[in-house]
C-alpha cells in the first residue's frame, strides 16, 4: 500500500528524536557520543527507506566510522566530564 | 484529512522538532564538544528533508538506476515513469563530504584551544579573553 | 531555580510545540516548497530520462546510474569545487598540528605487546575484505551504487582498525607515511585535472563526456569490443578514489602522532 514507507520513516525520525534529547541532556561526554551514533543508525534507516543508495553507502562510513573516533579523540585529548 | 496527509504532517513536525533541538544545542550550550556533536545531528535533519522533497508518492517507486544494459521500450517506460528523483541526492552526497571536512578541522582547532587556554567551556574562555584568570 | 525560571521556560515549550505544528500544516499544503507527489521536479525527470537513453543520443551520458553522471557529467563543477573544499581544510589542519618528525627513527619500537592473538588476527582478516570492498564500490561506480566518494570514505576505515588493534608503528612499517599519502593524492588531482581539460584540444568544453552538436570533440569510448566503460566517468572516479582515501588517512596519521596534549589528559 502507499504508505507503508511513510510509516517507517515516522518511527525512525521519533526513535531520532528521542536518542537526540538524551545526547544533548547528559553531562558524561562519550554517552553523549554513543547516543549521536545511534541516532545516526536511525537516519541511515531512513536514507534507506526513501531509496537512496548512493547517500546511504557514504553516509555508513561517514557517520559510523569516522565522526565518533574524531570526538573521542577531542574527548581523550581534553576533559571527560562537563561541569555545571 | 486522509491518513496520507497525517502520516506526513507527524513526520514534518518530529523532523523540524529535532532540527530545533539542534539549534539549540549549538546555541546554548557551554562545551565545545556538545557544539560539533549538535552540528553533526543538525546536517543530518538537512539532508534528511532534502530527500523527501523528492520522494515520489506511487505503490511501487524504483531507486533512480535502470536495471539493464540493453532495455527495451517496456522496461524504459516503466522506469521512467516511476523512479525518484535524482537530483537532490547528487546535492546531498557533496553536503555530507563537506561537513566532514568542517568537522575535522573543528576538531583540530578544540584541541588547540586547550592546549594554549586550558579549559573548553565558553563562559571561561570568555572571562580568560578578556583580561582575567580562570 | 526560583518560580519566574520555571514558568517562563514552560511557555517557551508550549510556544514552540504550537509554531511547529503550525509549519508542518504549511508544508503539507505546498506554502513552504514543494511536498512528496506523483509527478516529480521536471529538472530530474529530464536527467532520468536522458541519462542512459539508447533511443535518443542527443543529451546522453554513458551510464544506467543516474546520480554518478550528475555528479561527474551535468553538474560537474559542483564536485570540482567540493574537492578543493576538502583540500583546503585539510591543509589547515595540518597547519594546527604540525610538529618535526624524523620518520625513519620512528619505527623502532617493538609492536609484540598489546592485545590478545585473537584480536589481532581478526583485525587483519576483517582489513583486507573492507579495502576489496572499497575497491570495489569505487571502479564499478557507473553501474551500480557507489563511486569515488563511498569507496575513499570505505578505504579509509582499514587502516584505522589496524591501528586500534595493533599499534601505530604496524602502519608506518607497512607503509603509510606522511610524504608517500601526499604524493598519491597529488596524482589523483592530476589524473583529475587531465581528463576535465583534455577536451579543450578539440574546442569543446571543460569536463564534457560524449559528443554535443556544437563541438568536433568525439567524446570518450563507451563501448571498446565487449567491454563496456562508461565514458569519463570511470576515470573520474579512480582519480576521486586516490584523492579522498589518501585525504582520510592524512587525518588519521596527523592525530595519533602529531598532535599532543600539554595541559594533562583525560582519564
Amino acid at each position: 500500500m502507499i504508505e507503508f514507507p511513510l510509516l517507517l520513516i515516522a518511527y525512525f525520525s521519533t526513535l531520532g528524536l528521542v536518542f537526540t534529547y538524551f545526547a544533548l541532556k547528559d553531562k558524561d561526554l562519550i554517552k553523549a557520543i554513543i547516543f549521536s551514533t545511534i541516532q545516526s543508525i536511525s537516519y541511515a534507516l531512513i536514507y534507506g527507506t526513501l531509496l537512496a543508495p548512493d547517500i546511504l553507502l557514504v553516509y555508513l562510513a561517514v557517520g559510523f566510522g569516522i565522526y565518533p573516533i574524531l570526538l573521542l579523540y577531542a574527548v581523550s585529548k581534553t576533559r571527560r566530564y562537563e561541569k555545571k | 484529512m486522509n491518513i496520507t496527509n497525517i502520516l506526513l504532517m507527524y513526520i514534518y513536525l518530529i523532523v523540524f522538532a529535532t532540527g530545533g533541538l539542534a539549534v539549540y544545542g549549538i546555541i546554548s550550550k557551554n562545551n565545545l564538544i556538545k557544539k560539533i556533536i549538535a552540528l553533526t545531528i543538525f546536517g543530518d535533519v538537512v539532508n534528511s528533508l532534502i530527500i523527501f522533497i523528492g520522494y515520489r508518492l506511487v505503490p511501487k517507486p524504483l531507486p533512480p538506476i535502470l536495471p539493464s544494459l540493453n532495455p527495451d521500450k517496456a522496461l524504459y517506460k516503466l522506469y521512467v515513469t516511476s523512479s525518484v528523483d535524482p537530483l537532490p541526492q547528487a546535492l546531498v552526497i557533496t553536503a555530507i563530504v563537506i561537513n566532514v571536512a568542517v568537522v575535522a578541522f573543528l576538531v583540530f582547532l578544540v584541541v588547540r584551544i586547550y592546549n594554549s587556554y586550558g579549559s573548553i567551556e565558553y563562559d571561561e574562555l570568555v572571562r580568560i579573553d578578556r583580561g582575567g584568570s580562570t | 531555580m526560583n518560580r519566574r525560571n520555571t514558568l517562563s521556560g514552560s511557555i517557551v515549550f508550549v510556544l514552540s510545540i504550537v509554531l511547529f505544528i503550525m509549519l508542518s500544516y504549511i508544508a503539507i499544503t505546498g506554502g513552504i516548497g514543494k511536498h512528496p507527489s506523483e509527478k516529480i521536479n521536471c529538472l530530474g525527470q529530464f536527467f532520468v530520462n536522458n541519462s542512459y537513453n539508447i533511443f535518443n543520443k542527443t543529451f546522453w551520458a554513458g551510464s544506467p546510474e543516474a546520480v554518478t553522471s550528475i555528479l561527474w557529467d551535468y553538474r560537474g563543477f559542483d564536485t570540482i569545487f567540493e574537492t578543493t573544499v576538502l583540500f583546503i581544510s585539510i591543509a589547515g589542519a595540518l597547519v594546527l598540528a604540525y610538529k618535526k618528525i624524523n620518520w625513519d627513527k620512528l619505527i623502532t619500537p617493538l609492536f609484540d605487546k598489546g592485545l590478545t592473538l585473537i584480536v589481532k588476527t581478526s583485525v587483519k582478516i576483517i582489513s583486507a575484505i573492507v579495502i576489496l570492498l572499497s575497491l570495489n564500490l569505487a571502479l564499478r561506480g557507473y553501474i551500480s551504487p557507489g563511486g569515488g566518494f563511498a569507496g575513499g570514505s570505505a578505504y579509509s576505515i582499514a587502516p584505522l582498525l589496524l591501528i586500534s588493534g595493533l599499534s601505530i608503528y604496524y602502519i608506518i612499517r607497512l607503509g603509510y607515511k606522511l610524504h608517500k599519502m601526499i604524493n598519491i593524492r597529488t596524482i589523483g588531482l592530476l589524473g583529475l585535472s587531465i581528463v576535465s581539460l583534455t577536451p579543450l584540444l578539440w574546442f569543446g568544453y571543460i569536463l564534457q563526456n560524449q559528443p554535443k552538436p556544437s563541438t568536433t570533440f568525439p567524446g570518450y569510448p563507451v563501448y571498446i569490443g565487449p567491454l563496456y566503460l562508461g565514458g569519463s566517468l570511470i576515470y573520474l572516479n579512480i582519480s576521486e578514489f586516490l584523492v579522498v582515501s589518501t585525504e582520510f588517512i592524512i587525518i588519521f596519521l596527523a592525530m595519533f602522532l602529531l598532535l599532543k596534549s600539554t595541559k594533562g589528559e583525560a582519564e
